[in-house]
């Protein structure tokens, strides 16, 4: 049980661990403790009691975008806002998101006063609600802004004259003076030119001096303006194009405004190593042209075919804009790149001109793959093409998405990776193609493994078929009896020979063979793979935007193995493509290349016919034939054709002896020859063995009978009856078949030639059809009879197979039967039987046996070819079934691009790379912001440090750098004087020259790549132990300045500032830098310099007082407080009188602390009296408006050194300021809610003399002896004595506390308090009573309010048609008498009631 | 050689009075302890009349005296709010309207609110306070700043002449489309002999930030992004004839607008979130 609940403890303790250990997790806020609404932040920064849904802010209720806009704020419409955030903001929630069908944001022209807006009705209102006096003025009806301000600039405009001659030009709808003599609206008149205004003209043109101080610009205006000394426009002066890039202005600041040239005229496009639009042509820059940068000419966007952006390289934008270009980077890894357009203008003075614009647009790449339907592989020849042609079509629709086709759709601007991420690696993978490449080797290469070696190969072939040539030709040689051959053989004998060396030279020599994709094998067909997989994007082997290769992200020939056989072969025949090269990986990429391979189909091919069946055909058919050929004809010449088919023709003569009875037509040739034996014609052929069976040639293989042509005399097998001879299954005795193809003569011929090698022939068959005996077979031996020279039967042999041995009378009949033609047919079918039986014995027991048994020269060669033919139909039947077929597929592999692996460029990314050591740019590259992309691509060690500051810098870190920083002098960063005394000393620099103390100390260092360093006054401190004092900031950089001050206390760092000691003292100040590969300087570097020990021989520097140089003193004031500042410490003197500063009175003199201010100056006072260190003020001044003192100021440092020459300060007199008039006052009755009234301020006297001033006002009284804490200043004040400001006031009691102050810092103050009674409601009835007390009567009325009565005895009435009643209060009275009365009034405030019917009684 | 000896004769000569005088005061030491009791009460009366004058204002018409105490006031407190101004305004501008933004880019050491947040498909979350919303948090912003900033210590102390009394500072800040107005109450109260003095409340004009105008850029631009639509910058610069300058950059994913005032220092830059896709 305890340890049960021991475990229950700690797993209670686990649990709630758990609990706590859980992380705080993003939610939705719908508010935040900052302000914020709908943040996605973690859940500690939600405010609790609002919604936190652990979502993204788009899905919870109270985000839901919605149109926000508040019916009495500032009148913004905000479109998309977060539902919670307009609640939060107070504005009123519309579901329209859009804001565009909501009538409270639709767009219209706001007019007020002079000025005009296209703007929302909510915000007209709330501008209009600035300017009381005003109505709002919104017009619906206007649908642009250019024809909302055309309504404010086509008003009728002229100078307005008020009453008190206050002259101002202005429209007439703005003009409320009534018109007079002298005051009112003068249309088309400038003040200037009206006598009773007292504006004098600057326009030459209406007798001004054209001074060009007097002019100035109007708003929304682009023109250059006179204006009179009353600050009235007064006509054109100068009329600037904007188009044209002039607009008026005054970037001078001296008053003077002119059309100043916006254009700009130091651009990018100056660079020489500019890349991007051409403005070549336009001359200046003109403002608001806007033209494209990017890293490579392969980007303009107009080249075809696209995708050829290098790795990191990214477009830009660049802008002309009031002179200044402003560089705009589309965005990164091109998901945007630049378009660029020209538009003709018209220029100013009419000529013809262009304007260049330019904009970055989304990149819409990955529709391209989409385009990509046709496969060769798939698809036959027709289908592809069609399936090309519409890819094509497809891809180049550049409404839809942005290709280019390039036998492949692929993106026109290829998209960026984070390639070191192995990002991008599904889109580089559809770019990875298949090359099939189809090898073939033949049987016998094959088995002998020698395809790759054709020579080794051949060398077997050649020395079976040589074994085979040199029998033949040694045999040939030998025997030498070719001349004894007759023509005939000859002739047939050599045609065979030369089929036979046709056949070996066709087939001897063969080893691999490229049946299909040669083109596979190329560099060119490389290029095109890998061009296709670049324009992917960041893929394959290619480019970054510097121009540095890697070719890491293809893979070539990846399934190709050395150990494979075809794998010296393939390298081979491409070096035969590649011209000598062996391109089993990609070099250099290279876009130029491969392009007549993008449409190419590349498909996988069977060897040909003639590749897989030459050598059989050539080898089997032609060469055995051949061979066959002429050994049938040594053979035949000497043992008949029959047997020279059967002995010396080979496979071939075998089987025609077969099919072929007799030799047929060449016996009498053959016979002609031989000179031996007659021939029975066929036409003498006995008609009983005419009638023998008849058996039809059979087809070998399919193929007709065999036409033989021997000695060009075509033998062709007659059709007919013939004589059957077979072997004997049985008895294993030859049956010999002779078929009618046989003539009888050459049967007759083989016999005679057979009979002197045998004397018997056992088991011939024969079939024979007699009366008795109709289609029987009969076995029976024979016998020749060399006295007769007859084959003869013996009868006793006689057989009828299936019957047994004949005898008697059937024996006797039968061997008449068959002798009764012995000697004609059946015995020489006989002979032709043993003929073929000799070759059938020939095979089967070798060539020895029948060299034995043919013993003349004509059958040892016959022989010899038939062996030939024999070995022949072998090879050949071997080479074609062992023949092998490779096919190979070459691979590009488009992978991700790998960054260069050794790179010492990374710092070329950043655009300080390009800004010489005097800040100028050296490459428009300057202006093109670094990435981490762009970084990246740099190299693989190149990293973006201090991302996120100012100082963004891409640097190498790589692991193998051991190096420290190296740190030299940064001569540029100390100061201009003391450059030239820098010298480097072993382990850092001195500075040679003394530093006066007192001055501050700039001082640098350059590092040899971006380092952080740290400083110290300790020597020997390793880096980490040093003190947080960075040595020109935190971030990583190379160039690092410090700022040195102050050397006037102690040895101490405070802040970023080094103090050093007081003067006098060698300083020594220790450094060691970090880099980011965290490589710290093992030594310090040493900054040694010298402060002085006598400060200075200077006179201390009076930089400025506290009242300038030129004050205006307040009215009535005699004295004033003064301080003055100076550069060192030490003190000063002022005087009525400029005199030597020891002659300066005493009492006049301040000291200033030793420790400088915040500024770092040094600064005294002199105030009233003057005690310790404040000097004696100045005092005396007695001067009024328009009069002026001067007083001199000196100072002495602590040194001694005083000023030579004074520091005049001017001091000019005033009159009091005066408020004369403060308007409205008293009441105001209104029958509005609202009314306009002008709060009217008039002043006299003040530092001019002439009242001008600066009034404010308030409502609020604690401000009202608090002119700077006013709330608004008037809307006409300054340099005029009537100030003005229109206020738009609901009825009641109203208090204005207005202030005034002049240049002199003269302040009044007065207020006025009027009241503003509206009553919108008429008077009511309260009463109504007849007083009959008198006589006549009266009848009274009394009101709710004060008014006014009027009545009538016949009808109803307006107000003021009436007769007035008597007034006693609120009671009217009126004689009585009369039956009915008509009664209207109206109340003070102009109110009037209906008419009331009062009926007496 | 003979200024030399002059010299050294001079120094002997000193050295023979010195030694005379010293004999001489042994005689009058009695005469010496009250000169010396006489100078130290001396010192007293003129430490005390100092005292007496400059820190109780013995001898001042209060009125001048308690100008005099508030004149430090009140030059500490504008120097504050010239500073604080400074960089409370600077920093509203450089974040995007808010100091301190919830959602942020880190954009060359600035940290820049996202206006406008993702939403699915090409629209975004409009993030831009009104204009009373800014208005407020600067409020706030100052009155902590100032706070912070004023030295309490020039008031008062423990040998003050004078009663003093501070009150809560505030501020109210008005956005106006070519200016920023800041008033700052500081109450700061002295008294000496029924006369009151109070410091005004400290006015600020900074015409050189139209942050109304540059707000209005602002709004224009996210109205048109917020629903999915395309700002061109140029067309706009050129329509206010560059009154303001649009700088447009875009680190990734992010979009980056960077907007000033024709001639001006002044910075507004907000940050437009986008999808790392």
């Amino acid at each position: 049980m305890k340890l049960r609940a021991l475990f229950q403890i700690v797993l209670i303790i686990g649990m709630l661990f758990s609990v706590y250990s859980v992380e705080a997790a993003n939610v939705c806020c719908e508010r935040t403790v900052s302000g914020g609404s709908c943040e996605y932040v973690d859940q500690t920064q939600c405010v609790k009691g609002f919604g936190a849904t652990p979502t993204s802010c788009d899905q919870v209720s109270y985000c839901q975008p919605s149109c926000c806009y508040d019916q009495n704020g500032d009148g913004y419409c905000y479109a998309n806002y977060p539902r919670a955030a307009c609640e939060a903001a107070g504005g009123l929630i519309e579901s329209d998101s859009t804001c565009e069908s909501v009538d409270a944001c639709t767009k219209g022209c706001c007019v007020i006063g002079t000025q005009a807006a296209f703007v929302t009705e909510v915000r007209c209102k709330a501008e209009s609600a600035i300017f009381p006096d005003l109505e709002m003025d919104f017009r619906k009806d206007v649908l642009t802004e250019a024809e909302c301000l055309d309504i404010v600039r086509s008003a009728e405009q002229g100078c307005c004259v008020s009453t008190d001659a206050t002259c101002t030009y202005t429209t007439k709808g703005s003009c409320e003076v009534e018109q007079g003599d002298k005051s009112g609206f003068f249309s088309g008149k400038y003040c200037s030119q009206l006598d009773f205004c007292s504006c004098a003209p600057a326009n030459p043109e209406y007798g001004g001096d054209g001074n060009a101080e007097n002019t100035g610009c109007l708003e929304n205006e682009d023109n250059v303006y006179w204006f009179d000394s009353c600050g009235n426009q007064e006509g054109l002066k100068e009329e600037c194009d904007y188009g044209s890039g002039f607009l008026c202005g005054d970037s001078e600041e001296n008053d003077e405004y002119t059309c100043e040239n916006l254009n700009c005229f130091e651009t990018s496009l100056d660079f020489e190593d500019y890349v991007g639009t051409s403005l070549d042509e336009l001359g200046d820059v003109v403002n608001g042209e806007s033209w494209c940068m990017y890293d490579s000419e392969d980007m303009d966007e107009d080249l075809e075919p696209g995708g050829k952006d290098p790795i990191g390289s990214r477009y830009y934008r660049s802008v002309c804009i009031n002179g200044k270009e402003i560089n705009e980077p589309c965005a990164d890894f091109r998901k945007e790149f630049c378009v660029d357009g020209t538009v003709d203008i018209i220029k100013k003075n009419n000529e013809e001109g262009q304007l260049t614009e330019a904009r970055c647009v989304e990149n819409v790449w990955d529709l391209c793959n989409e385009c990509n339907t046709a496969n060769s592989f798939s698809m036959d020849a027709f289908d592809y093409e069609e399936a090309l042609v519409a890819d094509e079509y497809c891809c180049t629709d550049r409404v839809t998405r942005d290709c280019s086709w390039m036998g492949r759709c692929v993106p026109k601007v290829s998209p960026g990776f984070k390639f070191w991420e192995s990002e991008g690696a599904d889109i580089c993978s559809q770019a990875t193609a298949t090359c099939p490449v189809v090898l073939f080797c033949n049987g016998w290469n094959a088995l002998l493994t020698t395809c790759d070696s054709p020579v080794l190969g051949g060398f077997f072939t050649g020395l079976i078929m040589g074994a085979v040539g040199a029998i033949v030709s040694g045999l040939t040689m030998g025997i030498g009896t070719a001349a004894s051959f007759g023509a005939i053989a000859w002739a047939t004998s050599g045609g065979g020979l030369a089929s036979n060396l046709l056949a070996f030279v066709q087939t001897a020599p063969r080893g691999w063979i490229l049946v299909s994709g040669k083109e596979c094998l190329s560099e060119e067909y490389l290029q095109s793979i890998n061009n296709i997989c670049r324009a992917h994007g960041d893929c394959g082997a290619d480019y970054n935007f510097l121009g540095e290769k890697s070719i890491d992200g293809f893979l070539s020939y990846g399934e190709i193995d050395p150990e494979v056989e075809y794998y010296s072969f393939l390298r081979e025949e491409m070096m035969k493509v590649n011209e000598g090269k062996d391109y089993l990986n990609l070099t250099d990429p290279d876009w130029e290349k491969g392009v007549e391979f993008f449409d190419g189909i590349h498909e996988q091919k069977d060897p040909s016919f003639s590749q897989k069946y030459l050598s059989f055909l050539m080898t089997t058919i032609v060469g055995s034939l051949g061979a066959s050929v002429a050994g049938t004809a040594f053979y035949g010449y000497e043992a008949g054709w029959k047997e020279g088919l059967r002995r010396g023709g080979g496979p071939l003569g075998l089987l025609v002896s077969f099919l072929v009875p007799a030799a047929g037509k060449a016996a009498p040739i053959v016979d002609a020859a031989v000179n031996e034996k007659s021939v029975t014609p066929a036409s003498q052929q006995s008609p009983a063995l005419q009638q023998l069976t008849v058996k039809n040639p059979p087809s070998i293989f399919g193929l007709p009978p065999l036409k033989l042509d021997i000695g060009g005399q075509p033998q062709v097998a007659s059709e007919g009856g013939g004589q059957v001879v077979k072997i004997d299954s049985i008895t294993g005795q030859p049956i010999y078949e002779v078929s009618a193809e046989d003539s009888l003569e050459a049967q007759a011929t083989e016999a005679s030639a057979y009979k002197s090698r045998g004397s018997t022939l056992k088991g011939v068959t024969t079939k024979i059809k007699g009366e008795n005996n109709v289609g029987q077979e009969v076995i029976a031996d024979y016998k020749y009879n060399t006295e007769t020279s007859k084959w003869e039967v013996i009868p006793e042999t006689i057989k009828q197979i299936g019957v047994g041995t004949v005898t008697g009378p059937l024996q006797q009949k039968l061997t008449g039967l068959i002798m009764g033609d012995a000697n004609s047919k059946v015995v020489q079918g006989a002979a032709n039987a043993a003929n073929d039986k000799l070759a059938a014995e020939r095979l089967a027991g070798g060539v020895s046996t029948s060299l034995t048994k043919a013993s003349s020269a004509g059958a040892i060669v016959g022989s010899a070819f038939n062996g030939i033919a024999w070995s022949q139909m072998v090879y050949g039947i071997v080479d074609l079934a062992a023949a092998q077929t490779e096919v190979i597929q070459i691979t590009g592999t488009c992978n991700p691009w790998v960054a260069p692996r050794e790179t010492d460029r990374c710092e070329e990314c950043n655009p300080n790379f390009y800004i010489d050591e005097d800040e100028e740019k050296t490459s428009f590259r300057a202006s093109l912001a670094c990435s981490e992309y762009r970084c990246k691509s740099l190299g693989a060690s190149c990293e973006l440090l201090n991302k996120g500051s100012e100082e963004e810098t891409c640097v190498s870190i790589s692991k193998y750098d051991a190096n420290s920083p190296t740190i030299v002098p940064w001569l540029e960063a100390f100061d201009e004087d003391y450059r030239s005394f820098i010298k480097e000393v072993s382990g850092g620099l001195e500075v040679t020259q003394e530093y006066p103390i007192y001055s501050t100390i700039k001082i640098g260092i350059q590092t040899n790549e971006p380092s952080q360093c740290k400083m110290s006054f300790e020597h020997s401190v390793l880096y980490d132990n040093m003190p947080s004092y960075y040595f020109g900031g935190s971030n990583y950089n190379y160039f690092h300045e410090q700022l040195i001050a102050y050397p006037d206390t102690k040895n101490v760092t405070d802040g970023e500032f080094l103090e050093l000691t007081k003067g006098g003292s060698e300083y020594q100040i220790f450094i060691r830098c970090v880099d980011a590969a965290g490589n710290t300087n093992d030594k310090d570097y040493v900054i040694k310099m010298h402060v002085s020990q006598e400060p200075d021989l200077t006179a201390p520097v009076i930089l400025t007082t506290s009242v300038g140089e030129e004050v205006y003193i307040n009215s009535g004031v005699n004295e004033t407080e003064m301080n003055v500042f100076t550069n060192e410490p030490g003190e000063c003197r002022w005087s009525w009188i400029d005199q030597k500063y020891t002659d300066m009175p005493d009492t006049n003199t301040c000291k200033s602390p030793n420790y400088p201010d915040l500024l770092g100056n040094y600064d005294c006072l002199f105030s009233t009296d003057g005690v310790g260190d404040i000097g004696q003020g100045i005092s005396g001044i007695n001067l009024r408006g328009g009069q002026f003192k001067d007083i001199f100021v000196k100072c002495q440092d602590l040194a001694g050194n005083y000023n030579m020459e004074s520091f005049k300060v001017r001091l000019k007199g005033s009159d009091n300021l005066l408020i004369k008039t403060v308007l409205p006052k008293g009441d105001i009755f209104t029958s509005e809610r609202m009314f306009n009234v002008t709060l009217q301020v008039g002043t006299d006297g003040g530092a001019n003399l002439d009242g001008s001033a600066i009034c404010k006002f308030t409502s609020q009284e604690t401000l009202k002896n608090n002119v700077q804490g006013m709330d608004s200043e008037f809307i006409s004040t300054g340099n005029i004595s009537i100030h003005e400001q229109p206020l738009y006031l609901v009825s009641g009691q109203h208090t204005y506390y207005v202030g005034c102050y002049d240049v002199a810092g003269n302040v009044v103050y007065n207020q006025t308090s009027f009241s503003i009674l509206a009553d919108i409601t008429a008077p009511i009835v309260q009463r109504v009573y007849e007083d009959t007390s008198t006589s006549p009567t009266i009848v009274n009325i009394e009101l709710n309010e004060d008014g006014f009565c009027q009545y009538s005895l016949e009808e109803s009435f307006k107000y003021g048609e009436g007769i007035d009643m008597i007034k006693d209060g609120n009671v009217f009275k009126v004689q009585g008498g009369e039956p009915r009365y008509y009664i209207a009034c109206r109340d003070v405030y102009a109110n009037d009631m209906n008419n009331v019917v009062i009926d007496i009684m | 050689m003979v200024i030399r000896d002059l010299g050294q004769s001079h120094f002997l000569e000193n050295i023979y009075k010195l030694n005379l005088f010293c004999k001489y005061m042994n005689n009058k030491r009695g005469q010496i302890t009250i000169f010396v009791i006489i100078g130290v009460v001396l010192l007293i009366l003129v430490g005390l009349g100092y005292y007496l004058y400059n820190v109780q204002g013995l001898g001042i018409a209060p009125q001048i005296f308690l100008g005099n105490q508030m004149q430090p006031v009140k030059e500490n407190a504008m120097e504050c709010i010239n500073s604080v101004s400074d960089d409370v305004l600077n920093n509203f501008g450089l974040r995007g309207g808010v100091l301190s933004p919830d959602n942020y880019l880190l954009y060359k050491g600035d940290m820049i609110a996202y206006l406008c947040s993702n939403l699915p498909g090409d629209n975004c979350l409009n993030h831009l306070r009104t204009k009373k919303q800014i208005e407020d948090e600067m409020m706030d912003a100052i009155t902590t700043g100032m706070n912070d900033c004023v030295d309490k210590n020039l008031v008062g102390g423990f040998l003050a002449g004078y009663d003093y009394n501070f009150g809560s500072i505030s501020s109210v800040v008005e956005i106006l489309d070519d200016r920023i107005l800041v008033n700052v109450d500081y109450p700061v109260t002295m008294s000496k002999s029924e006369i009151t003095q109070t410091l005004d409340p400290l006015f600020l004009n900074r015409d050189d930030i139209p942050l109304g105008g540059m707000y209005d850029v602002v709004y224009d631009i996210l109205q048109q992004r917020a629903v999915g639509g395309d700002f061109e910058t140029i067309p706009y610069m050129l329509e206010n004839r560059g009154e303001f300058e649009i700088m447009v950059d875009k680190p990734y994913p992010d979009e980056v607008y960077i907007i000033k005032p024709k001639a001006k220092d002044y910075t507004f830059q907000f940050a437009i979130e986008g999808v790392d896709a």
